[in-house]
């Protein structure tokens, strides 16, 4: 272990971030990819960059990555700068969605390429792929051609490949865009764990909200080229920073008032129609303008209309059965509509006009202050 | 009346049969998806009812028509493939624009629908971009823009929305389904995502190895799979192997993994000794900390819990070292962390019976 080695164990033993983009600002003509964006990943962390598209996640992977320079700003690796190094000199391995795996060689040559370019000793080398493939389990196929290996096969022939390099970090770019859902479900755990009983850093891309929930120590939501909220899956569900997060991540809805009470417990919204609704938010005054998000599988249903405090009554627009869960659209008597999610095996059987009442507890209840444009701050690019 | 159908199809490439002998009408305004695994024939079918691909035998009707001769052009049929086929020289609002022009039509009213349907997209401001400007989702928005400005009757959507984020992919699914309503379109929908074949459709087939396995509304699918595949492929089961161990007055019971007897109420006609297959869907298996006094019950261990957004995902080991995944929704309260001991129940009449393939369990549900 050399000195490179050496800081980076220092590094992780006093958690310090390992990736540090600095103010980073990339152009594309008049379209503004990031935006003095700023962000730590720490070593050993399996940090996820989620968004919708178009919003600079693979521009910023690239940045990292070396392979395209921001028109400003910084960043650093294990607390040196690499402005100007390419992606090797980076220590960096790269995998796509679309494998970069040649086609007329085997996994063995495929996974010895990346070593075998860079001029290494031959034992080496091998010892160096073995252990690759060791790690993603492909020894016993080897000998295998890529066209019989299979999505995720494909994908771990990819990872040792970078692994054979010795690259510590691994940068994924939509690595399960092309695979089954239920392969993927699979890759994902596998692909976790090989990052985590390796120690290695992991920077992953996705648009998949439920791969970066399972996948992730920690994730960034971005948008319009600015890192919104950066926290844990259960952080970013449970405690997000604005309407755009909690309405990127899960399925919620969405209601307006006017803040009419405030107490020890929290405080009351009275939204339209004056049905009031309690939560335990206490950061706010009476008379501030507020929306308050309720997840769809937090609103418990009711048949029949019901009065009182976060109650709110209407009439059954349509029933969706989804497998596990069936999906009710109700269209509220103040005007809004919501979706209830029930678990299908203790699911209402509703039909179409029934009168029926949704209510939520008010710790389930997310408050923001009214944004001044909210149709934008809904808005999913 | 734009109904499609497929007669007694067939379609090699090479040696590889992806179509094999398929039949399937699609009745006029219906919303229909084909789903399976990647590779088994969905995209070959949606090119086949296009023009862009002959069959070797068989007939396809557009109307009660033949159009198995007919170049794409003249089917009346918009499609959305998953690489795009978008102008590179052209801007957005060229290539939305283009189809309502080579046909002449009203420019006006052309341009007031190219509008609208940019918006719907969220490429409205985006018009004058090209496509090597856009991102990849933005460039599968611009390729159903152009599609539904054609105006044809019959919508085909090759993974309309497949690198489309979760939260998009909903609201765009749901702008299609509508119009698609509204314009009494008919489309055919290829998708691997069940979530969205199920919450769109009004009907679904299932394709495997070139045929389709069962045809179905989504919940008739999901409740009545009629073989261990379609089971498979919709939502997340767990497979236990075990023999018919007797035959009871509300059912029977059955001998699992060797070892473990479970109580079954199903209608099947078994006798003792068949060999059989249990599917157990993963939101049916229900977790205690206390012991419940019921039947089916066995004592477990998590092994790992995630969080899935609205339910917990259990992969539990059960008791004789039977494996079982288990959905929890959020709302019931209670989590348990990775080596909690747990009790698992299964309600007798959750268990769905299959005879054990000739194949193997494996194949049976394999996606290749």
């Amino acid at each position: 272990m050399g000195v490179d080695g050496q800081l980076a164990r220092l590094r992780r033993e006093l958690g310090l971030p390992d990736i540090n983009v600095v103010n980073v600002m990339k152009r594309y003509k008049d379209v503004t990819a990031i935006d003095r964006l700023n962000l730590n990943i720490r070593d050993g962390e399996y940090f996820t960059l989620l968004g919708p598209s178009g919003c600079g996640k693979t521009t910023l992977l690239r940045a990292i990555a070396g392979l395209i320079e921001p028109d400003e700003g910084e960043i650093c690796m294990g607390g040196r700068l690499v402005s100007g190094l390419s992606p090797e000199e980076r220590g960096i391995g790269f995998v796509f969605q679309h494998f970069e795996i040649f086609p007329f060689m085997t996994v063995l040559e495929n996974v010895a390429y990346g070593p075998s370019i860079k001029g290494e000793d031959p034992d080496d080398a091998e010892k160096k792929v073995y252990e690759a493939l060791k790690i993603v389990k492909l020894l016993d196929r080897s000998d295998a051609y890529p066209k019989d290996l299979g999505a995720s096969g494909l994908q771990r022939c990819g990872i040792a490949r970078a692994l054979a390099t010795g690259a510590r970090l691994l940068l994924f770019d939509e690595p399960m865009g092309a695979m089954d859902p239920k392969i993927k479900r699979e890759f994902r755990y596998e692909l976790r764990k090989i990052v985590k009983d390796e120690g290695l850093t992991a920077v992953h891309v996705t648009h998949d909200q439920e791969e970066a929930m399972v996948i992730s120590d920690r994730i960034a939501v971005m948008r319009r080229g600015k890192i919104m909220q950066v926290g844990t899956p259960l952080e970013l569900y449970y405690q997000p920073n604005s309407i755009f997060v909690a309405n990127f991540i899960g399925e919620i809805d969405f209601l307006d008032g006017f803040c009419m009470e405030t107490g020890k417990k929290g405080c009351a919204v009275e939204i339209r129609g004056e049905l009031l609704l309690n939560t335990c938010d206490q950061r706010w005054k009476k008379g501030d303008r507020l929306v308050v998000g309720i997840r769809r599988e937090n609103f418990h249903l009711e048949l029949g209309k019901r009065i009182g405090r976060n109650k709110l009554p209407g009439i059954v627009k349509r029933s969706v059965f989804v497998g596990p869960y069936v999906r009710h659209h109700i269209n509220l008597e103040n005007g809004y509509t919501v979706a209830v999610k029930e678990p299908s095996g203790m699911a209402h059987s509703l039909s179409p006009g029934i009168e029926v009442t949704a209510s939520f507890r008010p710790e389930d209840a997310l408050v923001f202050e009214y944004p001044e444009n909210l149709i934008d701050e809904m808005a999913l690019d | 009346m734009p109904e499609v159908e497929l007669v007694d199809v067939s379609k090699s490439f090479g040696r590889v049969k992806a179509i094999d002998h398929l039949s399937l009408r699609v009745e006029d305004g219906e919303y229909f998806t084909l789903i399976g695994p990647t590779g088994q024939g969905k995209t070959t079918i949606l090119k086949l009812i296009a023009g862009l691909v002959k069959p070797d035998e068989g007939e396809i009707y557009i109307n009660g028509k033949s159009v198995t001769d007919l170049p794409p052009e003249d089917r009346g049929v918009g499609f959305v493939f998953e690489t795009f086929s978008l102008f590179p020289h052209y801007n957005v609002w060229r290539n939305t624009i283009y189809g309502p022009q080579v046909r002449a039509e009203d420019l006006e009213q052309s341009s007031r629908v190219s509008q609208q349907l940019l918006d719907m997209v969220l490429l409205g401001r985006r018009t004058a971009a090209y496509p090597r400007e856009l991102s990849g989702g933005m460039m599968q928005r611009l390729a159903l823009a152009r599609a539904l400005a054609t105006g044809s009757k019959i919508l085909l959507l090759d993974e309309p929305f497949g690198s489309l984020d979760a939260k998009i992919r909903m609201s765009l699914r749901n702008e299609v389904q509508m119009m698609v309503e509204n314009l009494g379109l008919t489309a055919i929908h290829v998708t691997n995502d069940t979530e969205e074949a199920m919450t769109i459709s009004d009907r679904i087939g299932v394709l495997r190895r070139g045929r389709i396995i069962q045809v179905g509304n989504p919940e008739g699918l999901y409740k009545q799979p009629k073989s261990i595949f379609t089971a498979s492929f919709l939502g997340e089961s767990n497979f236990l192997e075990g023999r018919i161990k007797e035959v009871t007055r509300g059912g029977f019971l059955a001998e699992v993994e060797g070892r473990k007897t479970l109580s079954i109420s199903d209608p099947g006609k078994w006798k003792r000794g068949d060999r059989v297959v249990l599917v157990v869907r993963a939101e049916n298996v229900a977790i205690t900390q206390g012991k419940p006094r019921r039947r089916n019950t066995m004592q477990g261990i998590v092994e790992r819990s995630q969080f899935i957004q609205g339910f917990m995902r259990y992969e539990i080991q059960a008791e004789e070292g039977i494996d079982l995944v288990a959905w929890i929704h959020t709302s019931r309260g209670e989590s348990y962390l990775r080596g909690s001991q747990v009790f698992i129940n299964l309600e007798p009449t959750n268990v769905l019976v299959f005879p054990y393939p000739e194949e193997g369990l494996e194949q049976a549900i394999s996606f290749e």
